[in-house]
């Protein structure tokens, strides 16, 4: 692993020696290539994991969002290229290490194989989102977004750090590789209840699930593109990953526990489609359908079946790279209208017609058109809790409905209807943009072709 | 060698081709729309040999060739299903698309996207045919979605129009109620029978639950218009003309009664869902036409009457006879589809004007149009040895003389003899009497676009019903031997509704008009259905999500709860335990009083 | 406080004005509470002029269009060769060397997940399964075999021990 953590620290100096005009060129073709390298890990002949050391490990489970982390890292570069413009160059280079740092800690994350190293990196990951909302955001409110984002976050995964040291003090070892052979079931009693939620809580507001979302919006609104695009992408799959890496040291819980939640996503993933319809603001929108989305993936995870843990695999893939392109599609509206308004937008397909294409594949892909990766976790998930309850599909077939809704009438609003008069003057697109969206869009595509390489552990 | 398979894939390739070719220097040219047309014609031509293979060796195929996943221990492949219903329906509506793009070529002249329209439309096309051959659920749904998706494309075409955009959504939201039918019955088969494939799912589900069938039925419902579900099809008409001539009237609307008809061996055995057919479609046959009564938009009027027809079909169904109700889908393809593009020319000529009051006096002006109206009216009634006879004269002989509800079977005769009275008013508004239009149209109907396109539908409206049920051996077999008065019911219906219509017309024509009736309003308000519908419900669901989802919870009990709570907490913990107060002078006091103090005891 | 006063009153007479039939400019406004009469240019000077709306989003006051010094622009960079260089690498790197070499190379890759899972199912790999299963139909089209057979080993070929 030691491959791709390198040349990814690597990636400072390089920042930080590169020539002013180099670098976004230099950074941006080094991050390709770390992607590149990261490629060969999807090599999993084996049943097991690839474990190249003690330290780190990837399965078929973290190596689809290692490689999106990767994959993510010179789209967000490109993505914040414009912003950054007018900014000075020791900033630029600050704003990149962010960025790099990030990366770094994320993927260390996904390939951690020890639980309580997991933890750590996990907490790590907030320093550089929290620095790059609180810095690059674009207005006073992103302090309280900031503050909301830190707070909930360590908030909710300090219990897990309590639970994980009992653990390890009763197992002996917090390596996911053996705690499947040491685990023993836990006893049915209210403390071991309490176990049980301290170490799900921390992932389920990473998630986030509904109720313990609040930050999600808030920080999506007001952090730069880039830290949108990650914080959609990856971030919030942290909490999925975690989940379904933790669910086998908890196991019979899992079966009493996980009631209660299920509803509340259930219910929450209805309700948050449902706010989606009223918002006027486009960032809050594509925030609040990934909590939506993400909803979906918590369902799945928690009825435990092999099917929802392919289809939850599958989904967060496919929205991390969905939601990412939504993301800088408002960007590019932002930097041309100067606001997030949907309705100041409207009529933009008659003068920049492209667009109006990007903004359609993703909003189809939004709404999950077969064949999309989207649809195909959709559906794995839609099944898996057809089979453990036939009437949860009244309240799934609601939210297709409510997602197809609302991601259209993102797409009407924004691309249809008469162009109002203070658009007249915008500036075209640019070459960077549509390669930014073709970016995103080419590996959905080229994944809806070979669905297998993310359908995770159960495949 | 069997070349079925190689033709049908054949087909696919020529349609792919030239949406391939819009990348290249062609799509910028004039010449894109007519590369189009011919790669359909070469298509139909193409799609003529494994029917006609079909129908004299009665041949039919399964291919199942890339493997695309396997998961657990269900495989899904790409595999088609060339049987009776695809072979038959490819050619059919290759013939169709044909010739609307032919029309389309006058229709859409002065559009500058007109390049990019045909490239949508041959798009629809393709998911279309994917549709009907589809052999597994999964690609059933690529074709079914696809189908929508391109409608809602093509229906918002001009994007400008308020209506037309919303048009386009109500047509995705219908469809998409539907689409959960499909995701339901999808779910119960993988777990019920482990598969998606057709013939699998027929094997092993021998006694069917009625739960997916209902799916199925919500499904057809959703995209065929059906009762409940139907307003989007006359809202649809917000697209260009030949937009509706291809989609809502001929192809991806009969998708849903295709659907059914594919399923048909599981549905045969469930009364249950086959009763549940039958009303339906009886209802929907007779609000539809009631409604299409009172229309005075000409495209409205004859969408309505799709939408009646997409009930008789669905009644056809109900009386489990599937391969009679497509033929009805078959046939109703062409007849319909020259009745949308006469429209659409008179449309066209009158400068955009689509109210029939003002209209009239066209046969003079428009005499092709004008006869191939009055075919395409005559054929949809029913007229005897036109192509609606030998489709839909069956389709009320067998309702007659089977075990029927009787409502269902009353229902079915008003609503039939509705559609001549409908017809005939189009006819007599748009065609007969004296010219009420603006004065200074040129009005041209030379084009050859134009003419060839509606003089090929009109052969067909005549000819193809002969062609189809005389080459086709009828399947399940109908009733052959009934009473007279049952045989000649169907047209002694039709004839009592033109007549009635003529009476009508000539009695009240120059009558002044008071006010509406009751009963006026009620069929030219589309029986108040989208007045309710689509102002109720989602004003309450956009109330809710505004109030309660958006305000109540999300900004303010979550928000309380526990952010502000929690700071509100802090920072009365920190003031009550805090002693620094700021209170400069008393601490000095007392730091003085203790002094004193300590250095009197000292002292 | 007065001065809220103040113009709470003004904002009632302003409103009353155009029923009074009044001319604005000739109006002293009068409050009733402290007595002050206030003429308009005086409200005016009082007051500094403060801007409508509180400009929070896009500090940045001039918007800068690439297009108008570099028509060719591909939205990197100002500097045109710098801007050329970045989307020249960016196609290069990205589409490529990552996208077209990169599932190249995962689609020719060995069989995925050769063994399935361990613990939960533990069937041979599918894919594997398959294709072993079409050479054996192959092979047994090919020689004339029955494509099934009850036997999984020819049962002549297998030696049993001897019943005692």
């Amino acid at each position: 692993m030691l491959k791709i953590i390198i040349p990814t620290m690597m990636l400072l100096p390089l920042t930080w020696y590169s020539k002013k005009s180099m670098i976004w060129i230099n950074v941006t073709s080094y991050s390709f290539m770390i992607n590149l390298a990261a490629l060969p890990l999807l090599n999993q002949t084996m049943d097991m994991t690839l474990n190249t050391s003690l330290l780190f490990s990837s399965d078929s489970l973290s190596t689809p969002l290692l490689i999106l982390t990767t994959w993510l890292l010179p789209l967000m570069l490109m993505a914040s290229q414009f912003h950054l413009n007018t900014e000075s160059e020791l900033r630029k280079k600050t704003y990149i290490s962010m960025l790099i740092t990030l990366q770094i800690f994320l993927i260390m994350t996904f390939t951690a194989s020890e639980l309580i190293m997991f933890y750590i990196l996990f907490e790590a990951t907030l320093i550089p989102t929290l620095i790059l909302i609180t810095r690059w955001g674009n207005q006073t409110e992103r302090l309280n977004a900031g503050l909301y984002f830190l707070f909930y976050t360590l908030a909710g995964s300090l219990p897990l750090l309590v639970a994980l040291t009992y653990l390890q003090n009763n197992l002996g070892s917090l390596n996911i590789l053996l705690i499947q052979f040491i685990t023993q079931p836990m006893s049915p009693s209210i403390s071991s209840n309490f176990l049980w939620l301290a170490c799900m809580l921390a992932f389920m507001v990473k998630m986030p699930l509904y109720g313990l979302h609040l930050w999600l919006p808030k920080a999506h609104v007001e952090a730069p593109i880039a830290g949108s695009m990650v914080l959609a992408a990856i971030l919030l799959k942290l909490g999925g990953y975690g989940m379904m890496r933790i669910t086998i040291l908890i196991d019979p819980l899992n079966y009493s526990m996980a009631f209660p939640f299920l509803m509340l996503s259930l219910w929450g993933m209805v309700m948050t489609s449902l706010i989606c319809l009223r918002q006027t603001d486009l960032k809050s929108l594509i925030a609040y359908s990934s909590v939506s989305h993400m909803a979906l993936v918590i369902v799945a995870i928690l009825i435990q079946t092999p099917w929802g843990f392919m289809g939850a695999t599958t989904l967060m893939i496919a929205h991390g790279l969905t939601s990412s392109m939504l993301f800088c599609l408002a960007n590019t509206n932002y930097e041309r209208i100067h606001s997030r308004t949907m309705i100041l937008a409207r009529g933009l397909q008659s003068i920049i017609p492209l667009m109006a294409l990007w903004w359609f594949t993703a909003s189809l892909m939004n709404l999950a058109l077969p064949p999309s990766i989207n649809f195909i976790g959709e559906l794995f998930i839609t099944l898996s809790m057809f089979s453990w309850s036939k009437l949860s599909l009244l309240l799934m077939g609601l939210n297709m409905l409510i997602t197809a809704l609302y991601s259209l009438y993102m797409l009407i609003t924004t691309q249809r209807g008469k162009p109002s008069f203070h658009i007249n003057s915008i500036k075209p697109t640019f070459t960077r943009e549509h390669t930014l969206m073709t970016l995103h869009i080419l590996p959905l595509i080229l994944l809806s072709v070979n669905p297998k390489l993310i359908l995770g552990t159960m495949y | 060698m069997n070349l079925t398979p190689t033709f049908t894939l054949m087909v696919f390739i020529i349609l792919i081709i030239p949406i391939i070719m819009s990348t290249t220097h062609i799509y910028q040219t004039k010449l894109y729309p007519q590369y189009i047309k011919t790669a359909i014609s070469y298509a139909f031509t193409i799609s003529m040999i494994p029917a006609l293979t079909f129908i004299n060796s009665n041949q039919e195929i399964m291919i199942s060739n890339w493997h695309w996943i396997t998961i657990n221990s269900m495989k899904i492949t790409l595999s088609f299903k060339l049987d009776y219903f695809s072979l038959i329906f490819i050619p059919v509506a290759l013939f169709v698309t044909w010739s609307i793009m032919e029309f389309s070529i006058w229709y859409m002249e002065m559009d500058p996207n007109i390049n990019r329209f045909f490239k949508y439309l041959l798009t629809f096309l393709i998911t279309m045919i994917i549709l009907v051959t589809a052999n597994n659920l999964f690609q059933l749904f690529i074709g079914w979605e696809g189908v929508g998706i391109m409608s809602f494309l093509l229906i918002g075409w001009w994007y400008a129009r308020t209506d037309a955009n919303t048009a386009a959504l109500q047509a995705i939201l219908y469809n998409r109620i539907g689409d959960i039918g499909f995701i339901l019955t999808m779910a119960w088969f993988l777990i019920h029978s482990n598969s998606w494939d057709l013939q699998q799912i027929m094997m092993t589900s021998t006694e069917t639950n009625t739960l997916p069938l209902l799916g199925l039925l919500l499904a057809a419902t959703g995209k065929s218009a059906q009762f409940g579900l139907h307003p989007w099809l006359p809202s649809a008409m917000e697209g260009p003309t030949p937009v509706s001539a291809l989609l809502h009237s001929s192809t991806m609307v009969v998708a849903g009664i295709f659907l059914l008809v594919r399923f048909h061996s599981l549905l045969e055995n469930n009364k249950t869902i086959l009763t549940l057919m039958l009303c339906l479609g009886a209802l929907t046959t007779l609000f539809t036409a009631i409604c299409a009564l009172t229309q005075n938009d000409i495209k409205k009027i004859v969408a309505f009457s799709t939408s009646s027809q997409l009930g008789l079909m669905m009644v056809t169904l109900g009386i489990n006879q599937p391969y009679l109700a497509f033929l009805h889908i078959c046939t109703h393809a062409f007849f319909k589809a020259m009745l949308f593009m006469c429209s659409g020319a008179i449309i066209h000529s009158l400068n955009d004007e689509q109210d029939i009051r003002k209209m009239g006096g066209l046969y003079k002006p428009l005499p092709l149009t004008s006869s191939a109206l009055i075919i395409g009216s005559l054929a949809l009634t029913g007229t005897p040895f036109l192509t609606g006879f030998y489709s839909k004269d069956l389709i009320i002989e067998a309702a007659n003389t089977s075990y029927i509800n009787a409502w269902a079977l009353s229902l079915t005769l008003i609503a039939t003899s509705m559609t001549a009275i409908y017809s005939s008013r189009i006819i007599f508004y748009a065609l007969m009497g004296q010219p009420r239009s603006t004065t200074l149209i040129l009005i041209n109907e030379n084009n050859p676009s134009l003419i060839n396109a509606i003089k090929r539908l009109m052969f067909g409206s005549i000819f193809a019903g002969f062609i189809l049920s005389n080459s086709i051996n009828p399947t399940t077999i109908p009733q052959m031997t009934m009473p007279i008065y049952l045989k000649l019911t169907a047209l002694s219906v039709t004839l009592l509704g033109f007549m009635l219509a003529m009476e009508l017309n000539q009695m009240t024509l120059y009558l002044k008009f008071n006010y509406p009736s009751n009963t006026f309003k009620f069929s030219n308000m589309l029986g108040f259905y989208p007045q309710i519908m689509h102002r109720l419900y989602p004003f309450h669901s956009l109330n809710i999500s505004q109030n309660i989802s958006s305000n109540i919870i999300d900004l303010t009990w979550l928000e309380k709860t526990m952010p502000k709570n929690l700071a509100n907490y802090n920072l009365m913990a920190a003031t009550m335990t805090s002693n620094q107060k700021g209170m400069i002078k008393f601490y000095f006091m007392s730091f003085l009083i203790s002094l004193c103090l300590a250095l009197t005891f000292l002292l | 406080m007065a001065a809220g006063l103040l113009g709470l009153c003004a904002r009632r007479l302003s409103a009353a004005i155009p029923t009074r039939g009044l001319l604005v400019a000739r109006v002293r406004w009068e409050s009733s509470v402290s007595r002050a009469v206030v003429a308009p240019p005086a409200m005016a000077g009082k007051r500094p002029l403060e801007p409508t709306i509180r400009w929070q989003e896009d500090p940045d006051p001039e918007d800068e269009n690439l297009y108008e010094k570099n028509p060719d622009s591909h939205g990197y960079d100002k500097d045109p060769v710098v801007d050329t260089w970045n989307m020249r690498v960016v196609f290069f790197f990205g589409f490529s060397i990552v996208l077209v070499l990169g599932s190249t190379f995962v689609a020719y890759l060995p069989d995925y997940r050769f063994m399935g899972c361990p613990k939960r199912m533990s069937w041979m790999g599918v894919e594997w399964a398959r294709r072993e299963a079409e050479r054996l139909v192959k092979y047994r089209e090919a020689n004339g075999l029955p494509i099934m057979e009850s036997n999984c080993f020819d049962p002549s070929k297998i030696q049993l021990p001897e019943e005692d």
